[in-house]
């Protein structure tokens, strides 16, 4: 089996434009000022259209984590094992899901920043690692 | 007069069913629930199913009663998200009998996840509800269901300094649990050190924190009071007394701030108001339990310990067999077999009924079903008591 790319939409593209330049995109509404993420066309706070991107430090703490030890998509990630997966909170206020990256040993509340590296079919991924 | 009860349960022989269909599996369920309540097929006019997490369908009430050769007058097809699917289900059979809609409903799930699923998708178990997921999460590695409620646990020890130990006194007691019921997967005893011994899956789950796959199915039959009264059923009838749900997201990136704004307490007190009962009226409980970690939640959130002394509650023999609340009398997800939940309510209806063989808990009259869905995304609960 394959590892999965990101299935991108119209509206996600920019995000993933962003990562080939290295840069973290995540959303802003301009109409309750509040930042969110994943990308949506409204914001879930407020259903205002009016949302906009909004580039993030790309600086945040780490939630919760864990490291997996066998693919659990059937072999699709036995060349990967094992490997640290992690939710981060960023310091722009939101939550994203992520693989942490150059290091091992993590912990909850570890300082961790974006790192940009390869995924599959020519997708650059935002994963995180040890914030210098 | 339209006061709900259960009247029937059915359980299919559960494990590995090959050469069973989904809907064979579905239909077995239905028919032993039916026999067992001392009704006739001519009596169902209300049909409520879940469609196979195996192989996703549309319009898979149709095809159940189509199968069953069943013309009901409402046929559902619900999904939820895993044991609060099954909760709901029920419900809704309350609200459709409440409001004179239906006579009888049926609500049945069953599945062939062992052995019935495409070969693609054998050796994982990956889910069709994906938005969210197939973009923001799967990418990075974060698959199936284990990786995201991994990641639930270690936060979980992070906040309360749970150990590996209390997970594995969850796994334990599931296992202890199942060697009372015939008919469950897993029927022999674990070690605390075969558990500790065990190897990693995604940290700080092993095999035995993770719920098992399985084929096998449930159903339960509801009707009102009356026509209950006017029947000559073979069964202590079963009083739903109050239901509770809520919902607050979906993936685990979008899980709210901490463990305390989840939505299993909401929906445990608000069965509770419903149904004028507490904690202290439980004799008998089945909790989620898909992962160790999910029965700590549970036992917490329904008030039988403090928010995070779910693990020296474990730790302490709370939820083995003969407990002051037993919980997962009959082996639960983790050791009697995954069926979505189902057989969580037939298992706490057929306590407080009187009718659970060997492992009865004595004197049993009320018991309470919590369920969960997604990753902590959706909480039911439901209070059951002896008619």
């Amino acid at each position: 089996m394959q590892k999965p790319a990101p299935e991108i939409t119209q509206h996600s593209e920019p995000f993933w434009q962003a990562c080939k330049e290295g840069r973290l995109l995540i959303m802003n509404c301009r109409h309750c000022g509040k930042p969110f993420f994943y990308p949506r066309r409204s914001c879930p706070s407020c259903w205002s259209e009016e949302v906009e991107w909004l580039q993030s430090k790309g600086r945040g703490t780490i939630w919760t984590l864990s490291e997996v030890a066998i693919s659990l998509w059937g072999d699709a990630w036995d060349d990967a094992v094992p490997y640290t997966v992690a939710v981060i909170d960023l310091d722009e206020g939101v939550r994203m899901a992520t693989r942490l990256v150059g290091g091992s040993g993590w912990k909850i509340g570890d300082r961790v920043q974006v790192t940009f590296q390869p995924g599959e079919k020519d997708v650059i991924m935002p994963y995180f690692t040890a914030a210098g | 007069m339209f006061d709900p009860v259960i009247i029937g349960l059915g359980e299919t022989q559960v494990g590995s069913l090959p050469g069973y269909t989904q809907w064979e599996i579905q239909a077995e369920a239905v028919r032993r629930a039916v026999r067992d309540a001392g009704l006739e097929k001519g009596d169902v006019d209300g049909l409520i199913n879940s469609p196979p997490y195996s192989r996703p369908h549309q319009m898979f009430s149709l095809e159940m009663s189509e199968y069953l050769g069943l013309q009901p007058k409402v046929s559902l097809t619900m999904d939820i998200g895993g044991t609060a699917t099954v909760l709901t289900m029920v419900e809704t059979a309350t609200l459709l009998i409440k409001e004179g809609r239906c006579n009888v409903v049926v609500v049945v799930f069953g599945d062939n996840m062992r052995t019935g699923r495409p070969p693609r998708l054998l050796g994982n178990v990956r889910m069709a509800a994906r938005r969210g997921s197939e973009e923001w999460e799967e990418p990075f590695g974060i698959v199936g269901m284990v990786i995201p409620y991994a990641m639930m646990a270690n936060r979980y020890m992070h906040l309360y300094g749970a150990t590996k130990r209390q997970l594995g006194a969850v796994a334990v007691a599931a296992r202890n649990n199942a060697l009372r019921n015939p008919n469950a997967q897993l029927r022999s005893p674990l070690t605390m050190e075969e558990y500790l011994n065990a190897p990693t899956t995604a940290s700080p789950f092993g095999r035995s924190d993770c719920s098992l796959v399985s084929d096998g199915g449930g159903a339960i039959v509801l009707t009102t009071r009356s026509y209950a009264a006017k029947r000559s059923l073979k069964q202590t009838p079963v009083h739903i007394l109050g239901c509770g749900s809520q919902m607050t997201h979906k993936n685990i990136s979008q899980i709210p701030p901490e463990f305390g704004d989840l939505p299993l307490k909401p929906a445990v007190a608000a069965a509770y108001a419903r149904s004028g009962l507490s904690v202290k009226d439980l004799d008998v409980a089945s909790v989620h339990d898909a992962f160790t970690l999910s029965t700590l939640l549970g036992v917490e959130a329904l008030g039988l310990c403090a928010d995070g002394e779910g693990g020296p509650f474990a730790a302490a023999g709370h939820l083995e067999p003969g407990a002051a609340v037993p919980i997962n009398t009959h082996g639960g997800l983790l050791a009697q077999a995954h069926v979505g939940g189902i057989l969580h309510v037939v298992e706490v209806a057929r306590q407080v009924r009187g009718d659970a063989g060997d492992r009865q808990v004595p004197d049993a009259r009320i018991g309470a079903v919590l369920g969960n869905g997604g990753v902590y995304s959706v909480a039911a609960c439901m209070l059951l008591a002896r008619g």
